[in-house]
């Protein structure tokens, strides 16, 4: 009975796949490369977003905090001599207007371009 | 294509050129879906579950380790694929009735001379529980082969015979009458 058994199961026939089959399973397996590619990391926005944070940040505490302000700590000053001139709050608001006018040439320049 | 060239079209889908991939879809195709089909009994289901395995394999084709044999590596992988797809589909898939079917065990009445007998012992096959569907299916495709049946499932040898014992015993439990019975002319006569 056994023996029975064992040869049908073994005498089961090959199957021959379909003729699209090969060009079916590349095209997924091109389409599996595809997603694969990773995407580069940004470090290029990356860095540009952490100068902007960090000054930003920089620039809030000296206009909300000035006592509070990283530039205005005396460990900060022995290594790294900051002018006095650049923590005062006018010289902060100078450079916040610039940066104001600057950004809204370049939002009216990439409106206006194609 | 021989084991050399397997370990070649590897290195090269490795090195960045896909298109070699199509070497070793072309090398094992036939097998890789005969076995899916062995798991599933449809040709439409088998050819899109062996693209699952061919596309798993391409995925992870860096695990493969060249002192082994490409081909018992694939048909791991494959393996792997098919029972968990036919885990997926009988899930989603299952009929009332067809699942009642795989409950009660086909009686030997219903079973007339037109019942092809192959047929009739792939269905059963089919119903019996996935650990020993999965070793039978991959015993007797492998030609009976307990070491690459071992080596597909990823278990002990002596699990693969143990499993092996029980499932034949269920098998041939359910299929009674059947297995004994004539079914050609020849053996009628």
């Amino acid at each position: 009975m056994t023996d029975d058994l064992d040869r049908i199961l073994v005498s089961e026939d090959s199957i021959t796949p379909s003729g699209g089959f090969l060009a079916s399973v590349m095209e997924a397996v091109r389409e599996c490369r595809r997603y694969e590619i990773p995407i580069p990391f940004p470090w290029k926005r990356f860095t540009t977003g952490l100068v902007g944070g960090l000054s930003c940040t920089v620039l809030s505490m000296i206009l909300l905090a000035p006592e509070l302000s990283p530039l205005r700590s005396p460990g900060v000053r022995t290594w790294f001599p900051v002018p006095q001139w650049l923590c005062a709050p006018e010289f902060v608001w100078t450079v916040l207007v610039l940066a104001g006018s600057l950004l809204a040439v370049r939002f009216a320049v990439a409106l206006t371009s194609d | 294509m021989n084991v050399e060239q397997d370990a070649a079209a590897v290195g090269c889908v490795l090195a960045g050129d896909v298109e070699a991939f199509a070497r070793i879809v072309r090398r094992w195709q036939e097998p890789l879906v005969t076995l899916a089909y062995r798991f599933c009994s449809d040709r439409d289901q088998a050819e899109e579950m062996a693209q699952v395995a061919f596309v798993t394999a391409f995925r992870s084709l860096e695990q493969w380790r060249s002192e082994g044999a490409f081909g018992s590596w694939l048909y791991a992988v494959a393996a792997n694929v098919y029972r968990s797809e036919m885990r997926r589909r009988r899930l989603f898939t299952l009929p009332l009735d067809a699942a009642h079917e795989a409950i009660e065990p086909r009686s030997a009445a219903s079973c007339n001379a037109d019942v092809d007998r192959q047929e009739l012992v792939r269905g059963t096959v089919s119903t019996l529980p996935a650990r020993y569907r999965d070793v039978l299916v991959l015993f007797y495709f492998h030609e009976m082969d307990v070491r690459e049946t071992a080596l597909s499932l990823g278990v002990a040898e002596g699990t693969v015979k143990a499993r092996l014992h029980r499932g034949r015993a269920l098998l041939r439990r359910r299929l009674g009458p059947v297995l004994t019975a004539p079914t050609s002319r020849e053996d009628l006569e």
